[in-house]
């Protein structure tokens, strides 16, 4: 338990870190926030001075940033530039677009890595593994966007299989597709190798030797064992997931944290781009915790090492 | 050699040479429109295509290998020494400096990379430069954790502390010692990340942050395509499959160099000198 107490608490200081670098960055923003508030109209100089009250800018930096961290922990992020709405609603409208796409994009890419994986890895150097390492490499070289727009391309605009618009599970499996792509590949490798080296192990020859079927080595044992190391990467991979679906859902023009995301950075909405990061740093960050802790429920080792 | 290594290393060179000669070997210039008619598919005269201003795509394609190239190792050299030198300082100082150091690594190895490099170019504008720094920042902390582990293995070994005893100054002992006895981690670090950054700054391109029209970089000709795919499908086309020959030689490349430097590696593994981190989507 005191484990899992220390892993909890050690987050904090990560988040305060991340928090105060994502402020401090955003306070070298060349250029008068008011005047991005403001978005070039002409205005006296009392006008601004009363933006710069309700901004809180006449109060000095360690004030604001005291504030800021005040309010990023009760989920205030302030109010957009652009918009006038509140930056957490708009970002908690969008989050569940780009979820579900990560969501699909992460059962394609399971699925297809993880057998993938294990066809390679179970035979090693012949056809199959050369085919398949082939494909884990594209996976791993195509750039996610140009994926996502030959999916469109191929299967939306020629072969009209698939809407490339609109709402429902018809409408997201090409993104989700376009989102596994590197999951695949990436995935595919990693199970590759990681069963390579458990096959090497005295327990598999010992399965062997006692008599059980070649399937049921890999399976019960192989295959498990060799499943820690990918789990142990899904917290990061999942990460890798949303960024990739933050670019696909901008190809596929999906709304989204993405599409918020570029617009706000393209219009220097200050406040959106602080929060999505604040909130994508945050997901990030409780996700690897969580894959942490469920790593060390699996796998006992884990847990005592880390803890002595 | 290697299979994989050959066909990486060929098809790399093969790029890079069409790059640097690309004003002998382009037939039409990169930015003069209307050399063909707008939209045209490929044809002798124009082996890939014609674009929608009427620009030659093969020529472009050659130029923009100048940019696409050249901005990922710009972007790898600029990680890399910030990183490197990172990560010698706080292995070498040890102690609080070192406990410091990982936290900073830590939370910016928890900032997604696309995120991070997403923030930066929100403070410093569009631009390729820009997105060479915001790419290069985000991938210090990769760097700097790597080199990190591999200077404190070397500065446990005792000719490390005999030079200390003979007197040598802190930036001697980084420098003459620490630093030489860490390249080979530096090179090969910099080739796995060369594959992510080249798809990291094409990504910011191809999103309108990082080249601007008409500079012929992939993923801005990419970004170009978008619209006319339905009229014109190779003007995404070459561009795409340029990138992905580029990033997939490197990857071919990183590969091959894993294996050749990881002590545990059998012929049939995949190696796991460096934690497979670099890979990005």
């Amino acid at each position: 338990m005191s484990y899992l107490l220390r892993r909890i608490l050690g987050v904090i200081p990560i988040l305060f870190f991340s928090w105060t670098v994502v402020f401090v960055v955003l306070q070298l923003i060349p250029g008068d926030p008011v005047d991005l508030m403001l978005v070039g109209r002409p205005a006296s100089q009392e006008v601004r001075d009363n933006v710069r009250i309700q901004l809180g800018l006449d109060k000095p930096p360690l004030v604001r940033y005291g504030t800021f961290l005040l309010r990023a922990v009760q989920g205030d992020l302030g109010y957009s530039y652009r918009t006038r709405q509140p930056v957490a609603n708009s970002i908690l409208q969008q989050v569940p677009e780009t979820l579900e796409l990560a969501v699909g994009g992460l059962i394609i890419g399971l699925f297809f890595g993880v057998l993938l994986g294990v066809i390679s890895g179970t035979r090693p150097n012949s056809w199959q593994d050369t085919g398949t390492m082939f494909i884990a490499l594209a996976g791993i070289s195509m750039p996610g966007f140009w994926v996502a727009m030959l999916l469109i391309y191929v299967f939306g605009l020629q072969l009209r299989w698939f809407p490339i618009i609109g709402d429902g599970l018809p409408s997201l499996v090409l993104p989700s597709i376009a989102v596994a792509f590197w999951l695949i590949g990436n995935l595919a490798r990693l199970i590759r190798s990681s069963i390579l080296e458990v096959m090497g192990e005295d327990y598999i020859q010992t399965g062997h030797a006692k008599g059980l079927g070649h399937w049921m080595v890999v399976f019960k044992h192989a295959f498990r064992n060799a499943m820690i190391p990918p789990i142990t990467m899904l917290g990061i991979q999942f990460a890798y997931l949303i960024s990739g679906a933050v670019i696909v859902e901008i190809v596929f023009a999906r709304p989204g944290i993405g599409q918020l995301l570029v617009t706000s950075v393209l219009n220097k909405d200050i406040p959106m781009v602080q929060g999505i990061v604040v909130y994508t740093t945050a997901a990030f960050i409780i996700l690897n915790l969580l894959v942490d802790i469920l790593y060390g429920l699996i796998d006992p080792r884990i847990r005592e090492s880390r803890a002595a | 050699m290697n299979p994989g290594a050959f066909i990486g290393a060929l098809v790399l060179i093969v790029l890079v040479i069409t790059a640097i000669f690309a004003p002998l070997i382009a037939p039409y210039s990169w930015e003069e429109t209307f050399v063909g008619p707008s939209l045209g598919p490929p044809s002798i005269d124009h082996i890939f295509g014609t674009d929608v201003h009427g620009r030659d795509v093969f020529s472009r394609i050659l130029y923009g290998g100048r940019y696409s190239l050249s901005v990922g190792i710009a972007t790898v050299i600029f990680s890399l020494v910030f990183g490197s030198i990172f990560g010698l300082i706080i292995a070498y100082s040890g102690g609080r400096v070192d406990e410091i150091g990982v936290v900073v690594i830590d939370v910016m190895l928890g900032f997604p990379a696309i995120m991070f490099a997403l923030l930066i170019v929100a403070v410093l504008g569009v631009g390729l430069t820009n997105i060479v720094i915001a790419v290069g920042i985000a991938g210090i902390a990769p760097f700097a954790r790597v080199v990190r582990g591999a200077a404190l293995a070397v500065k446990a070994r005792p000719f490390v502390e005999a030079t200390r005893a003979l007197g040598a100054g802190q930036w001697r002992v980084i420098l003459r010692h620490l630093l030489p006895n860490v390249l080979a981690v530096i090179i090969v670090m910099g080739t796995l990340n060369l594959a992510s950054a080249i798809i990291s700054t094409a990504t910011l391109s191809f999103l309108g942050l990082g080249a601007q029209p008409p500079t012929p970089e992939w993923g801005a000709m990419l970004n170009n395509s978008r619209e006319y795919m339905r009229y014109g499908a190779w003007t995404m086309i070459a561009p795409g499959v340029a990138l992905f020959l580029a990033v997939m030689s490197v990857n071919l490349l990183g590969d091959r160099l894993r294996e050749v430097l990881d002590p545990r590696v059998s012929d049939k593994r995949q190696p796991t000198l460096i934690e497979d981190d670099t890979d990005s989507p």
